[in-house]
């Protein structure tokens, strides 16, 4: 039996070819116009930003450089990978792990441990009074000597 | 990394913070929950960052979802009819439609098994083995080559798992599973609430799943632990211990020991995904993962032409991974999407052609009628076949470095060209964490969209396996994915409750060499290999005729040599053969008479001496030279062969044969004449003799001069007639032309030697063209007419380098072979004929075989010898399995009657425990029917609920088997029309019901009880009496000597080939009516030889491994009791642990017994040839017939291009199509070809080489037979048997019925009286 995927229905290109009767010489996308669109105000406003003012060339310039930028990012995309997708994988790159040559963790250090020979004692002064004093509390017993 | 503890802050559980702060972290931050003891910090939690949360049986839940997963079960693929795979893929479709709105997980990976593992499985499973013997092969050694012959491969099993989404989480469920510890002390019904709550669910699910088509079944713990474990470390190879399972519960720690397993890292839009083991045997290792995916699809034709798509990565060399994500969508989603996707095409549509008035392109109106198809498919008919998916499908290929990875990526690509596109996309991490269960899409790129019956037609589950993974090994598979075949022959009997029959089917080998009983065609009709005799024509395989030059009777166990002849033929003959032969003494004397005569008639003048005797009339002296060849042995040749430096010996050849005149389409002197000089593409002659001209207008032939093409024309109906009997471009001399009267031929021969012949300057004539066909059909013709011809080659200048060797026919006579008269007068009247004798070069001792053999005169074309020199498949395929299932510990009885496997007990690891016998030379009485069936003892049955009476219907059964038995072997000894008669029945089945059934009988009683006959059929007893008295002696197998019991003698062999060499055997297709006395004594001989073999089964523990091997079982289907052998056979083998192998070449031998393919367990079917014997064949896999396999059991092992006249013999491995009883069926080779198994090779190699000098062993007296007794215990019990006579007559009359006997009156009577009857069965 024949056996064949839906995909030929979803790959419908949808082409604006220009106003009735007056046919542009190149075919493009709506995807591409919407797009180009917003570039093209991303790029004016970026020149804006640099301050290059308002003229001719530099609105020319501009109209060129989003024709550039649109058909770089049109070329991306396709029905197999739509915009989101690739804005997607885009990100997922980005944050895939990456190879950790130095390794968390070192040597144990003990350079912070300081050593006594032997443990600090109470001194004499005051022994006699804190020997007679009991541990813990308890069976009374009286301190009349 | 998957369980990184650096990166949750807030979390609930304690965390690990940077260590130098450890100790002051606790004291302060947390001192009052978690620990119990000043000082003591609460353990670190884990969350594993992968999506999984728990797994509960086959149920798994992530944060947001539950997954019911399923294993599937393989499905095999090939050897199946369209119709059948078809109806599988619609079942598939049918289950994934039945998923509507949920998700499904597929998951592809593989159970890796390599070799060492198989060796240890096989080692474990030799039990009993054979002791190795001191200077043989020991098993060790026999292991170590096994392994080293399949050194680096690996008989992974690739498994197929599928999640199928059950429902989604709400918010309450994900709050109970946080707060599951607490829970778990204070309410712990709520935990398992949600799950018990899908209880219904998932057991929908489970109906669903296991129905056939993916029939899966939930997966066990331990399944689940390996898929995680080998998703998480995709790319890695498989470890070699995997962490325990929880016995209760999974905590979230448990998913620890997979998530830790690997890590994984990558550059930034780097090709590869680099996976680093971290624990167990993968600690360290590091290997780079390519994930593709799946494009853009062209339309499959599955099944007719393409295999499923799934199934074709298969064929990559490394194991693939496959993960798809699926959405079974809802009829109403997609109605939706359609109108949509409709409008848009119209709307495009109209912009071309309203608006811009252009063509639409026709992509568009190829989108509207698709989207019109698929409508209609969604909304006829009931089936939900045309449901909807959405689907991403994507693969793992991984390899040492990345150049490796990135080659299979390659390797992939290439292989799904043109119609499937893969694509190598970047963010290959986000695609690898996809592989996990429970992790959700990474992006939506990629998005395949079809029908249920799409997806379904990937057959993930298609495999092409074929044996089990223990037993011996026989080869490998020969389909696109090669993988190593084993097979335990026992595995069926112990393991699987099957029966343990195994048929192997397979023809001759070579296809050069003739059965004895094949018909050969003659000049005047037909013969058979058995009737020829001396001076017999035949034509040979092609059409060619040839003379028969010697034929011999059939002879066994004598001492054979290959005769070998001045013009290359062989015939092997016995030492004793006579041959009619003169020697150079005769030609000596000859010579000298003639000198004498001559100088006498110069002596003296008178008349010259009258021939024949001497003048003065005492009659004793004879003149005549003595022409006349005299008799000699082989044996006196063999010392006689030289004299001096010449031959001695000459046999004389037959003279020109004489065929009746056929209707030739062309005068032969004009076609010689054409094909001689002629332009091969046209009716046209080049030569420049006018007086060949003159001679093809002699015959009336027009010839007409071109001065074009310099050559003449012959015009008329010849071109046409050239044309049509495919001579043009095309030059040979055709078949009839051959055939014809001796006149044509003569004529066709003066035709071809006047225009390319030449007669040298002594009388020799020369034939010589460039074409080879021609020069060789030439040389037939030449010798068809009687002469001794040669052919040699010579390199010459020709324009193309297939011109470039001039072939010569040289032959020598004085006889007009020209017409033309300047080539007349060159014969040379007086050359001394030399085709009257043929020289014996040489005699060449040979192993002892049965012979009859006839030898022809072109000796490339047939070479014929006796039936033990027809190789076959079937031995060597059965003597390997015997071979390597002996060393393992298996005890086998082979019944041989032509003898090749007796060879194998002359191996010397086998020779202590092997024991050949020649059932023809044995001791008398060794097949004796009455002991010939083996008398069940008690303790057999100890294990049936009630072993008495099961023992005592055995017994009955017995009985009845050995007077039925008796009853064929004798009707089947009698002539015809004797057996046919009412009478001959009646008074042999009185007579052996007399003797009855006991095992200490044998048929001298019966022919005493026949004498002692009183009935109204008394003579006719008297009559088939003296019948078999006559035949007595030759029936000395059958009676014991007076007193001797050739089965007194109890030995312990692992190896018994029973052989009856020399046996004469019917031939196929030929009746009973027409048998020969000898041969159905053969054929009764080989029947109670068969029924030896099934006796030596019950002499065994019953737990043992046994084996019976019967080559040739065509005969059973000939015998009545053929059928009941078969019967026990099949009963038994699966009780005793028997594997019973029948080989036979011709599979409707099986097929006539009925019910035998049902009892049938596995089937080796080598090549076929003959139309009917594939369907045969097919019917015995229980593969469909008429779908086209027969195609592949007729190529099975047919090298492309192998040409008939290749001097070479054909040693590529044998293939066979192997159908091993648990439903796979595969085309395997069968590969023996080890070094440690040389030897064994070499022994079974039965092909005839008459360059192999063998010393021949004499086949001296072999010992006599001696089988082991079945102890006597059970003549107690014959005596309390016989007391319940009730009973035992009931299971009599059973028993007999079940034979087909006719019960006997009174017993009939007795049966009829007693109340119920038993099944006997």
């Amino acid at each position: 039996m024949q056996i064949r995927t839906d995909d030929d229905v979803y790959r419908v290109d949808a082409v604006w070819l220009g106003p009735p009767k007056a046919t542009f010489p190149w075919r493009a996308r709506y995807v591409a116009w919407g797009v180009g669109m917003l570039v093209l105000l991303l790029v004016l406003s970026v020149e804006r930003q640099l301050g290059i003012g308002f003229g001719f060339f530099s609105t020319a310039w501009g109209l060129v450089i989003a024709i550039v930028l649109t058909r770089l990012i049109c070329s991306r995309i396709s029905t197999e990978r739509p915009l989101s997708a690739v804005a997607a994988m885009w990100a997922h790159e980005l944050t895939t792990p990456r190879e950790r040559s130095k390794g968390v963790g070192g040597a144990a250090t003990a350079a912070r441990v300081r050593v006594q020979r032997s443990r600090p004692r109470p001194d004499p002064a005051t022994a006699g009074h804190r020997r007679t004093r009991k541990e813990g509390s308890g069976v009374r017993v009286s301190t009349s000597p | 990394m998957f369980g990184s503890r650096r990166h949750r802050d807030g979390d609930k559980h304690e965390q690990l913070p940077p260590h130098t702060n450890h100790h002051s972290r606790t004291r302060t931050g947390s001192d009052r929950r978690g620990h119990t003891l000043p000082g003591e910090s609460a353990a670190p939690g884990y969350t594993p960052s992968i999506a999984l949360r728990s797994i509960d049986g086959h149920v798994v839940r992530t944060g947001h979802e539950v997954f019911a997963w399923y294993r599937l079960a393989p499905q095999r693929w090939s050897f199946r009819s369209d119709s059948q795979r078809q109806d599988l893929i619609h079942a598939i479709a049918g289950q994934y439609a039945d998923m509507q709105g949920r998700w499904m997980h597929l998951r592809v990976t593989a159970r890796p098994y390599p070799i060492r593992m198989w060796a240890e499985a096989h080692v474990r499973n030799a039990l009993g083995r054979l002791p190795d013997s001191p200077g043989a092969l020991s098993f060790d050694d026999f292991m170590v080559g096994e392994q080293q012959q399949l050194l680096g491969r690996s008989m992974a099993e690739k498994e197929v798992y599928l999640g199928v989404q059950v429902q989604t989480r709400t918010l309450v469920d994900r709050a109970v599973e946080r707060a599951a510890p607490v829970l778990r002390r204070v309410f712990p019904g709520a935990i398992d609430a949600e799950l018990v709550a899908l209880d219904a669910e998932v057991e929908h699910l489970d109906g669903v799943i296991g129905a056939s088509g993916l029939e899966g079944r939930p997966v066990t713990a331990e399944e689940m632990s390996w898929l995680m474990h080998r998703s998480c470390s995709l790319g890695l190879p498989a470890p070699r211990n995997l962490p325990a399972v929880p016995s209760s519960t999974w905590e979230p720690e448990d998913l620890a020991s997979f998530t830790d397993a690997a890590d994984f890292h990558a550059e930034p839009y780097a090709p590869t995904l680099t996976v680093r083991g971290r624990t167990g045997s993968n600690a360290g290792v590091c290997r780079h993962v390519a994930v593709l995916t799946v494009g853009q699809m062209h339309g499959l034709a599955i099944p007719e032409v393409d295999d499923p798509w799934m199934q074709r990565a298969d064929r990559l060399p490394a194991s693939v991974e496959w993960s798809a994500r699926i959405y079974v969508r809802r009829p109403e989603e997609v109605g939706g999407e359609l109108q949509r996707q409709m409008n848009k095409v119209r709307s495009q549509v109209r912009h071309y052609t309203d608006e811009h008035e252009l063509e639409p392109p026709q992509s568009l109106s190829r989108q509207a009628s698709r989207v019109l198809e698929i409508d209609d498919e969604m909304t006829s008919g009931f089936t939900a076949l045309a449901t909807r998916v959405r689907s991403w499908w994507r693969l793992a290929v991984s390899g040492p470095d990345d150049r490796e990875a990135l080659r299979l990526a390659q390797q992939l690509l290439d292989l799904y060209k043109p119609k499937i596109a893969i694509e190598h996309p970047e963010a290959q991490y986000a695609l690898a964490r996809e592989f996990i269960p429970g992790e959700p899409l990474s992006s939506g790129a990629y998005l395949r969209r079809g029908s249920v019956v799409w997806a379904a037609s990937a057959v993930p589950t298609a495999t092409a396996e074929v044996g089990d993974r223990r037993g011996v090994l026989l080869g490998e598979t020969c389909t696109a994915t090669r993988r190593p075949v084993a097979w335990d022959p026992w595995m069926a009997q112990e393991i699987r409750d099957s029966s343990g029959l195994t048929a192997m089917v397979a023809g001759l080998g070579g296809g050069k060499a003739l059965a004895l009983d094949t018909p050969l065609p003659t000049p005047s009709g037909w013969t058979s290999m058995g009737d020829i005799e001396v001076g017999d024509y035949l034509l040979g395989m092609d059409g060619k005729p040839t003379r028969v030059v010697a034929a011999t009777d059939v002879m066994h166990d004598r001492q054979c040599y290959d005769v070998v002849f001045s013009d290359g033929s062989v015939i092997r003959a016995d030492a004793q053969h006579q041959w009619l032969t003169r020697t150079r003494k005769d030609w000596k004397a000859q010579d000298r008479l003639a000198q004498r005569s001559a100088h006498a008639a110069d002596a003296e003048p008178r008349q010259a001496p009258v021939a024949g005797l001497c003048e003065c009339g005492c009659g004793q002296i004879s003149l005549v030279p003595n022409q006349v060849p005299t008799v000699h042995t082989t044996e006196e040749i063999l010392t006689s062969i030289r004299s001096g430096q010449q031959n001695n010996h000459a046999v004389p050849v037959a003279s020109a044969f004489d065929l009746p005149e056929t209707d030739l389409p062309v005068e032969p002197y004009v076609l010689g004449a054409w094909l001689g000089d002629g332009t091969a593409c046209r009716a046209a002659i080049t030569t420049f003799d006018p007086e060949v001209v003159a001679a093809i207008e002699a015959t009336g032939q027009e010839c007409r001069y071109r001065a074009s093409q310099n050559d003449y024309g012959l015009p008329g109906n010849l071109q046409k007639t050239l044309r049509s009997m495919a001579l043009l471009s095309n030059k040979h001399i055709p078949v009839s032309y051959l055939r014809a009267s001796e006149p044509q031929r003569r004529a066709l021969l003066a035709g071809l030697l006047d225009t390319a012949g030449y007669c040298t300057s002594r009388g020799g004539i020369q034939f010589s063209v460039t074409n080879e066909q021609l020069a060789r059909d030439t040389r037939e013709l030449i010798l068809s007419l009687g002469y001794k011809a040669s052919l040699r080659t010579k390199p010459c200048k020709g324009r193309h380098p297939h011109t470039s060797i001039a072939y010569t026919v040289a032959f020598t006579t004085s006889d007009k072979v020209f017409r033309l008269p300047r080539k007349l007068a060159r014969l040379n009247p007086s050359a001394r004929s030399t085709n009257a004798f043929r020289y014996i070069t040489d005699v060449i001792p040979v192993e002892s075989v049965p012979v009859r053999c006839v030898q022809v005169d072109n000796a490339d074309q047939l070479y014929l010898a006796g039936a033990a020199c027809v190789p076959t498949h079937n031995s060597f395929l059965g003597g390997g399995l015997v071979y390597k299932t002996l060393r393992s510990g298996a005890y086998w009885t082979l019944l041989d009657p032509s003898g090749p496997l007796a060879k194998l007990c002359e191996l010397p690891e086998l020779r202590p425990y092997a024991r050949p016998i020649n059932l023809l030379n044995a001791q008398p009485g060794i097949l004796n029917p009455y002991r010939v069936v083996a008398e069940p003892e008690l303790a057999h049955y100890l294990d049936e609920p009630d072993p008495e009476r099961a023992w005592r219907r055995e017994k009955a059964l017995t009985a009845a088997t050995r007077r039925r038995l008796v009853l064929d072997v004798l009707s089947g000894l009698l002539p015809y029309e004797v057996a046919r008669m009412a009478q001959t029945r009646i008074v042999l089945l009185r007579a052996v019901r007399a003797v009855g059934g006991r095992p200490d009988a044998d048929p001298g009683q019966v022919f005493d009880a026949l004498r002692r006959d009183a009935s109204e059929h008394h003579e006719h007893a008297v009559v088939v009496a003296d019948f078999l008295d006559e035949m007595r002696e030759r029936m000395s197998l059958l009676i014991p000597e007076s007193g001797e019991d050739p089965y007194t003698e109890v030995r312990d062999d692992r190896l018994t080939v029973l052989t009856m060499a020399g046996l004469t055997m019917p031939k196929d297709g030929v009746g009973r009516e027409y048998w020969t006395d000898a041969e159905a004594l053969g054929v009764e001989l080989l029947n109670l030889a068969a029924w030896l073999t099934q006796r030596s089964i019950y002499e065994r523990p019953r737990d043992q491994r046994k084996g019976v091997w019967i080559d040739e079982a065509f005969f059973l289907s000939e015998v009545p009791t053929g059928r009941v052998l078969m019967n026990r056979f099949a009963r038994d083998s699966r009780k005793w642990n028997v594997r019973v192998m029948l080989s036979s070449q011709i599979p409707a031998d099986f097929l006539k017994i009925q019910g035998f393919v049902s009892l049938l367990d596995s089937v080796f079917v080598g090549r076929l040839d003959d139309d009917d014997a594939q369907a045969d064949a097919l019917r015995l896999l229980k593969v469909p017939v008429g779908s086209g396999y027969e195609q592949v059991v007729s190529s099975l092992g047919r090298r492309p291009g192998g040409t008939r006249t290749a001097t070479e013999r054909d040693r590529a491995p044998r293939q066979f199509i192997f159908g091993d009883g648990a439903g796979g069926v595969e085309r395997i080779r069968i590969d023996f070809s080890g070094q440690h198994l040389e030897h064994v090779a070499a022994s079974l190699d039965t092909t005839p080489d008459a360059q192999r000098r063998e010393h021949a062993e004499p086949a001296g007296e072999l010992p006599p037979v001696t089988v082991p007794d079945p102890a006597r215990p059970d003549q107690a019990a014959l005596d309390r048997g016989s007391a319940d006579g009730d009973t035992d007559t009931a299971f009599e009359a059973a028993a007999d019925a079940e034979l087909g006997l006719e019960p006997s009156p009174d017993a009939a009577a007795k049966a009829r009286g007693s109340s119920g009857r038993e099944d006997a069965a």
